[in-house]
């Protein structure tokens, strides 16, 4: 393995930062490919420091983080030994910073993530199935005496357990910045935006409990709300079905292309841009989210449009 | 070559020493043979200059350096296992994925080990949840700059951990 000079290392870093720690925005992006272009010992370290996040974050971070704190416990007791096989020579084992660090971490830190262009099915304690979407992450509470699941970031599916190892049913609620959710025997899906969460019901029915708002809402089977911070409401709006993401796909019908080309970019990492000239063409069709590229070829074929990759984080979609 | 710093004669003069010296640290003949292998290995692929001065020093040196690995891993491995027992069934990894994730926890585990309490948060909420600067500055209640400060720093020693050590 070659030796690449500490300051293109640095730069790398400085990118990784702005690209997979912080949303980038087209000009970082541009600024990035000139850098990337300039040498290929660019490149070379770019693919170097990339890939910590991409494989760090695959590891289940409940196990990792039970995993990381068991062993410095185990460490801790090993201590004594060590020193006297050492001599006190090269140790540095830190000191206590899992135990002092424990419980902030109980509360920030959320059991399960996905990163984009990942999905994750659970099956909790209790019997429920948790499917994460793309670039999502949630804590679970269900040792109470109701069950709770934060969503922190993303999109999720539930389809409740029957709770068969508690004595009585305990209620189930989904957490969400904007209030919380109330599942009554059910299958749902739930998306945050900045502003709210829209919520799908498929099976059964849940009540929104907006967080300033003074009663809940009942959604019924086959309807689509929206819960703000003080008020709900009820979306007619069908070009694109609110849970096929949790069979791998996106389900369109008279969709706008720009709509389409957004969703899509939710699954891979980079910027999709669509041209203005084609954002109002309607799109109807099932497209795979698994392989976004594929699929972008595809949809390129039907609907004849030049996909332009300027770098492979940033991609123009025009007419022909 | 002063027969100090050829790596063939230290091999030759010093490798029972070792073998036995490391017996005597780690109680475990076992062990103790492997590691003095991985001392010699060592040996010959670093890439630095070796110091001058008493070879047997050199040589513990890095068989301290080395025992701790193998202590930190096994403590591991055993945490890895003792956390996996205790999951129900359905959260566990499929069997083919355990073994990078084993590796992947060895790796971060390290780097942990050498950076300051901040820094390790910042890095564990970046790294396992997926935590941009944005969100780690405002959990950790600092400026984005210095998130930005503490991620880059642990990616850093990520980077020396993996590619120069």
């Amino acid at each position: 393995m070659s030796t690449l000079p500490n300051q293109i290392v640095d730069e790398a870093i400085a990118w990784t930062i702005k690209l997979q720690y912080n949303t980038p925005t087209e000009t970082t992006l541009a600024h990035f490919n000139d850098w990337l272009e300039r040498h290929p010992s660019h490149r070379e370290a770019w693919q170097r420091v990339s890939t910590f996040k991409v494989e760090h974050s695959k590891v289940p971070v409940k196990l990792a983080r039970a995993t990381l704190n068991s062993v410095h416990q185990q460490l801790q007791q090993q201590r004594r030994r060590m020193l006297k096989a050492l001599g006190f020579a090269a140790l540095s084992m830190g000191s206590g910073w899992l135990a002092s660090d424990h419980t902030p971490w109980q509360r920030m830190v959320a059991d399960v993530s996905t990163t984009v262009g990942e999905q994750r099915t659970l099956t909790l304690s209790d019997g429920t199935t948790l499917t994460l979407n793309t670039d999502s992450a949630v804590s679970t509470h269900l040792t109470g005496s109701t069950r709770r699941i934060k969503l922190q970031r993303g999109e999720i599916r539930i389809d409740t357990g029957e709770d068969v190892n508690q004595p009585g049913k305990r209620p189930f609620f989904v957490d969400t910045p904007f209030g919380p959710i109330q599942a009554i025997g059910t299958r749902f899906t739930v998306r945050l935006y900045n502003h709210g969460a829209k919520v799908a019901v498929q099976e059964g029915a849940v009540r929104l409990f907006p967080a300033h708002g003074a009663v809940g809402t009942l959604v019924q089977t086959g309807e689509y709300h929206w819960l703000g911070k003080t008020h709900t409401e009820k979306l007619t709006n069908t070009a694109m079905d609110p849970a096929s993401w949790a069979d791998g796909v996106i389900t369109a019908e008279n969709m706008r292309l720009e709509d389409l080309i957004r969703e899509l970019a939710r699954y891979r990492t980079g910027i999709l841009r669509c041209h203005p000239g084609i954002a109002d063409q309607r799109v109807s069709g099932i497209f795979q989210i698994q392989q976004i590229d594929n699929t972008l070829q595809f949809l390129a074929r039907t609907e004849k449009l030049r996909l332009t990759y300027r770098t492979q984080f940033w991609i123009h979609i025009e007419g022909i | 070559m002063s027969s100090h710093t050829d790596p063939r004669s230290l091999f030759t003069n010093h490798h029972a020493w070792l073998q036995s010296w490391l017996v005597r640290k780690m109680g475990n003949s076992f062990d103790a043979a492997d590691l003095a292998q991985d001392v010699f290995m060592r040996v010959l692929t670093r890439q630095h200059i070796q110091p001058w001065g008493e070879p047997r020093a050199y040589l513990s040196t890095i068989a301290k350096n080395l025992m701790v690995d193998h202590w930190r891993r096994r403590a591991l491995e055993k945490a890895w296992l003792d956390t996996l027992a205790a999951m129900p069934e359905a959260e566990t990894p499929a069997p083919e994925q355990r073994l990078i994730f084993l590796e992947t926890l060895m790796e971060i585990d390290r780097v942990l080990d050498s950076l300051k309490p901040p820094v390790r948060r910042a890095f564990l909420l970046a790294q396992l949840d997926g935590y941009t600067c944005p969100q780690i500055a405002k959990e950790l209640q600092v400026s984005l700059a210095t998130a930005e400060r503490y991620v880059a720093k642990a990616l850093k020693q990520c980077y020396t951990l993996r590619f120069e050590s």
